[in-house]
């Protein structure tokens, strides 16, 4: 008999998972996938059970008028927005993306060089060109956290890297040197 | 038909004699977009290096014009080689690029007009906050223009002076007056960065901030430690560089002997920086007035005799010219 409540009251809790108490939700624990689950289980308990009940409110006033962070887990790293100023190039493509929010995208063919220039902006984890003029066109980029790549379709575009400045001779031993 | 062949032969010896001209300057223009694509892709590493290091960007001012680049790349020379450590502190905090304005505005378009001796650029948000450093520098006088007077009024010719002694005693004190024009343009530069890039305690915490927020934490860490203990002889050069801002809010409320020793450390990190190695946009280049050698490049003899007389603080410096100047 008693194993038949329990069975029938597990599969009351499974029916319902839209019963939840709003006192039980706000002090379940973030748990993902299992917190429907929870909430139907606790909220049955809840309503059976005064000792719950009591238990539950004692909390829900101890934890009263705190704020606790939320995580931010849908947020994406992207970079801040000065992070991503510079000059790129892929291929026979240079991009400028410059510190006043402005760009401009220099292709060249074998026959010829076309110019682009618009405004450049974050938008989550893409950045986005909005052409200025007449052609309004955009293009979405995608752009890595740490700023070092972004990608348009097939184009990979990476920052541009000169070569290591080669040392200057120590200076003392050119004071005083006249020529 | 002999006529033939002689119309045929002179039209393409003509055009033959056409290529070297407009071979040149079709190379020229080619040479020129380089450059500049090479010039603006060093200008964006230095930016980057800077954001990524929470540092403002410092621009050395190349100037348009020709002639007034032997003279502002000696300025900014006097400065780097022989500035105090207290004068040079400042520059660790900041990345230092050379470029020309014309440069600099096609990355940085807030940059403005005019041709200031240097501008910072700050690198913690777009559109880029700028400051123009600018100041009448004191001038340079040629010997020449030096007239007896002054050579006596700074050194006061002894009674019964010989002629030889007259002679030595006012060459040196043509050293002198040469020496107190570049000690002048020296402080007034210090001055300038000083006052942009840490004019008060308040911009100091910022760049500090800005500095955390960027370098590695032990780095920090360990910086922290050391400063708490008071063992600042152990911090190293890798951690003067990474958080020289946090070196310096820590030099401006220690007692003034620890605070002279920290300006000290940081100023000697700068100049060994700056000196030792090129400054991007810029090679450094040694000249005594009659010819300039390119420190880091064999066979690099200019011989040019237009800069006359270099005072020897002047005689180290930042060459601007591209090869395309100088051919």
């Amino acid at each position: 008999m008693r194993n038949t409540i329990v069975a029938l009251s597990l599969l009351v809790c499974a029916c319902s998972e839209s019963l939840i108490v709003p006192e039980v939700e706000r002090g379940l624990p973030d748990v993902g996938a299992g917190k429907p689950a929870l909430g139907a289980l606790g909220s049955w308990a809840y309503l059976w059970s005064p000792a719950v009940r009591a238990t539950l409110t004692v909390r829900s006033h101890l934890t009263e008028g705190k704020t606790e962070a939320i995580p931010d887990v849908v947020a994406v790293a992207a970079p801040e927005e000065a992070a991503l100023v510079g000059v790129y190039v892929s291929d026979d493509t240079a991009l400028i993306l410059d510190a006043a929010g402005g760009y401009s995208l220099d292709q060249r063919s074998a026959t010829a060089t076309t110019h682009e220039s618009g405004r450049w902006s974050i938008q989550g984890s893409s950045l986005l060109l909005r052409g200025a003029g007449d052609s309004q066109s955009a293009k979405r980029l995608t752009l890595t956290a740490s700023a070092e790549q972004l990608r348009w379709r097939e184009q990979l575009f990476v920052p541009t890297s000169t070569e290591r400045q080669p040392l200057a001779q120590d200076p003392e031993e050119n004071e005083g040197e006249g020529l | 038909m002999k006529r033939r062949t002689f119309l045929s032969t002179a039209a393409r010896t003509a055009v033959m004699a056409s290529w070297p001209a407009w071979l040149a300057s079709a190379f020229a223009a080619e040479s020129a977009k380089a450059d500049s694509a090479a010039d603006l892709a060093v200008l964006s590493e230095g930016y980057r290096r800077a954001q990524r290091a929470g540092k403002p960007l410092l621009v050395l001012i190349i100037p348009a014009n020709d002639g007034d680049k032997y003279f502002r790349g000696q300025v900014f020379g006097e400065y780097l080689n022989h500035g105090s450590p207290e004068q040079l502190a400042p520059l660790l905090l900041c990345e230092v690029v050379c470029a020309t304005m014309a440069l600099l505005r096609r990355l940085v378009p807030t940059a403005g007009d005019g041709e200031p001796l240097m501008v910072l650029v700050e690198t913690d948000r777009v559109p880029a906050e700028v400051q123009h450093l600018s100041e009448t520098l004191t001038a340079r006088k040629h010997r020449r223009e030096v007239s007896e007077v002054d050579l006596d009024a700074e050194l006061p010719p002894k009674k019964k002076e010989k002629e030889e002694e007259r002679w030595r005693r006012r060459y040196e004190a043509g050293q002198r007056l040469e020496n107190k024009a570049v000690d002048a343009r020296i402080d007034q530069l210090a001055q300038l960065v000083h006052g942009a890039v840490m004019p008060s305690l308040k911009v100091l915490t910022q760049r500090q901030e800005q500095q955390r927020t960027h370098a590695p934490a032990e780095i920090l860490s360990s910086v922290d430690a050391k400063l708490q203990k008071a063992q600042d002889g152990l911090i190293t050069p890798a951690e003067l560089e990474l958080a020289a801002a946090q070196i310096a809010l820590c030099a401006q409320s220690a007692p003034l002997a620890r605070k002279k020793s920290l300006w000290t450390m940081l100023g000697i990190a700068a100049g060994q920086k700056l000196q030792k190695s090129r400054i991007p946009g810029s090679k450094w280049a040694v000249s005594g007035g009659c010819g300039t050698r390119i420190e880091g490049e064999k066979q690099n003899l200019m011989v040019a005799c237009g800069m006359g007389h270099v005072p020897a603080k002047s005689s180290r410096f930042l060459f601007f010219f591209t090869k395309r100047d100088v051919l």
